[in-house]
């Protein structure tokens, strides 16, 4: 469990990051779901509780989403269920339980950069911003990219509204467990494919993407083609959960898979 | 640091470190029928009722809930003994550890969506693991609690 030694809630997100600035052993409080696994030493730990940092407001063109917003409460919104055809909302409902996900926050979620994160799979084939205080805004895949620790405080995530269809699918031994392996596909005019616990962090499969945004016509020999290149250009590995060759497989069925369950919602 | 909420309907106020989850600080002032399990965030044994959602009391920092209303099954005697006895009718449960846990996890499906499908059933209960009796007669205690508080 981690050792907290301090314990405040600033009224404003200026106290806050003054704060968080103020010692390296300092940080802000996501969900808290993960605090038992790490016996980590805070000397003060911030609590935004204060700041209505865990609200969602839709806009004309995007959504704005708070960073200490619960994902249950993303995953049961209007406007993350009718998203891609509610891929996210199901990305996100198959994250542990509904007590868990009562907690876990989005702003969690993606600040630690977890490999397993079924959430920041379905987000990278989305276009997603994140704002910090200081002012600062960037994309996901630029942040997932960084190498060092980013200190600047995550207040919202901001999701382009769109009306294209998605596909999820997360390989796991149990319900409540880690993906093995999780895979999201998305078209709009182009297609992403996005592929996580691999068991590295999420990543958009590039060359894959490519050779379906250059095919005329998206048939079952550029469907199966797609799948040798994912095997060929993604990087996979052994972990207690699943070794490369399983994963290998998953990948390459499901991407398939997902493909054809788009092009079926846009026919 | 002192905390003040609201326990069970009645204000209370605990001294606890600022690592204290609330799992802990309630089964120290005796509020035993929160059980722990995993303790780390997954069995859903631990669960109780935050402001009104289900939460697991082994991740929540005490210091956190200030002002807000927790609820254990102690809370709600009269819709835990309606629910008690629709899994005795079903012979859902054994040794019980994980029903305080499961017990308000349905209530409070029945508070947010009084009428699930089947799926949302499944889909709202996952969290809560059990060891002992099998998941079917749960399903179908939840189905007859749920049919009868329509």
């Amino acid at each position: 469990m981690m050792d907290i030694k301090h314990y405040v809630k600033p009224a404003s997100l200026e106290e806050a990051y003054s704060t968080l600035s103020s010692s390296k052993k300092n940080t802000i409080l996501g969900g808290g779901v993960w605090m038992k696994y790490t016996k980590s030493q805070v000397d003060t730990m911030i609590d935004l509780s204060l700041l209505h940092l865990d609200q969602i407001d839709v806009g004309k063109d995007h959504i704005v989403i708070g960073a200490q917003t619960q994902l249950r409460d993303l995953e049961v919104h209007p406007s993350i269920v009718s998203l891609g055809g509610g891929f996210l909302s199901q990305a996100i409902g198959s994250i542990v339980g509904v007590a868990f996900r009562n907690l876990a926050t989005i702003g969690g979620s993606i600040i630690g950069k977890y490999p397993f994160s079924d959430l920041v799979t379905v987000m990278l084939c989305l276009e997603v911003k994140l704002r910090f205080f200081p002012e600062e805004e960037m994309s996901l895949h630029d942040f997932l990219d960084q190498k060092e620790k980013h200190h600047a405080i995550l207040t919202h995530i901001v999701i382009r509204k769109t009306n294209g269809m998605g596909y999820f699918k997360k390989v796991s031994n149990t319900s409540l467990d880690f993906s093995i392996l999780n895979v999201a596909c998305f078209y709009e005019g182009e297609w992403k494919i996005a592929i996580g616990s691999r068991p590295g962090k999420p990543m958009l499969a590039w060359d894959a993407m490519h050779a379906l945004n250059q095919a005329k016509h998206v048939d079952q020999h550029v469907i199966e083609s797609v799948g040798h290149i994912i095997i060929q250009t993604i990087p996979f590995a052994d972990d207690e959960r699943g070794s490369k060759a399983y994963r290998e497989i998953l990948a390459k069925t499901y991407v398939m898979r997902g493909i054809k369950e788009v092009m079926s919602h846009e026919s | 640091m002192k905390v003040n909420f609201i326990l069970n309907h009645h204000e209370v106020s605990y001294e606890v470190s600022p690592s204290e989850v609330l799992l802990e600080s309630l089964r120290k002032h005796h509020i035993v029928s929160v059980k722990r399990g995993c303790d780390t965030s997954t069995c859903g044994v631990c669960t109780v009722l935050l402001n009104g959602k289900p939460v697991l009391s082994c991740s929540v920092l005490t210091a956190s809930i200030e002002g807000k209303h927790v609820i254990t099954v102690d809370g709600i005697p009269d819709e835990i003994e309606k629910i008690a006895s629709y899994f005795g009718e079903e012979g859902a449960d054994q040794c019980g550890f994980c029903n305080a846990g499961l017990a308000l996890t349905i209530y409070a499906l029945k508070n947010e969506n009084p009428h699930p499908t089947d799926d949302e059933i499944k889909h709202y209960v996952v969290g809560n693991l059990c060891r002992c009796s099998g998941y079917q007669a749960q399903f179908l205690a939840i189905k007859h609690y749920l049919g009868g508080a329509k």
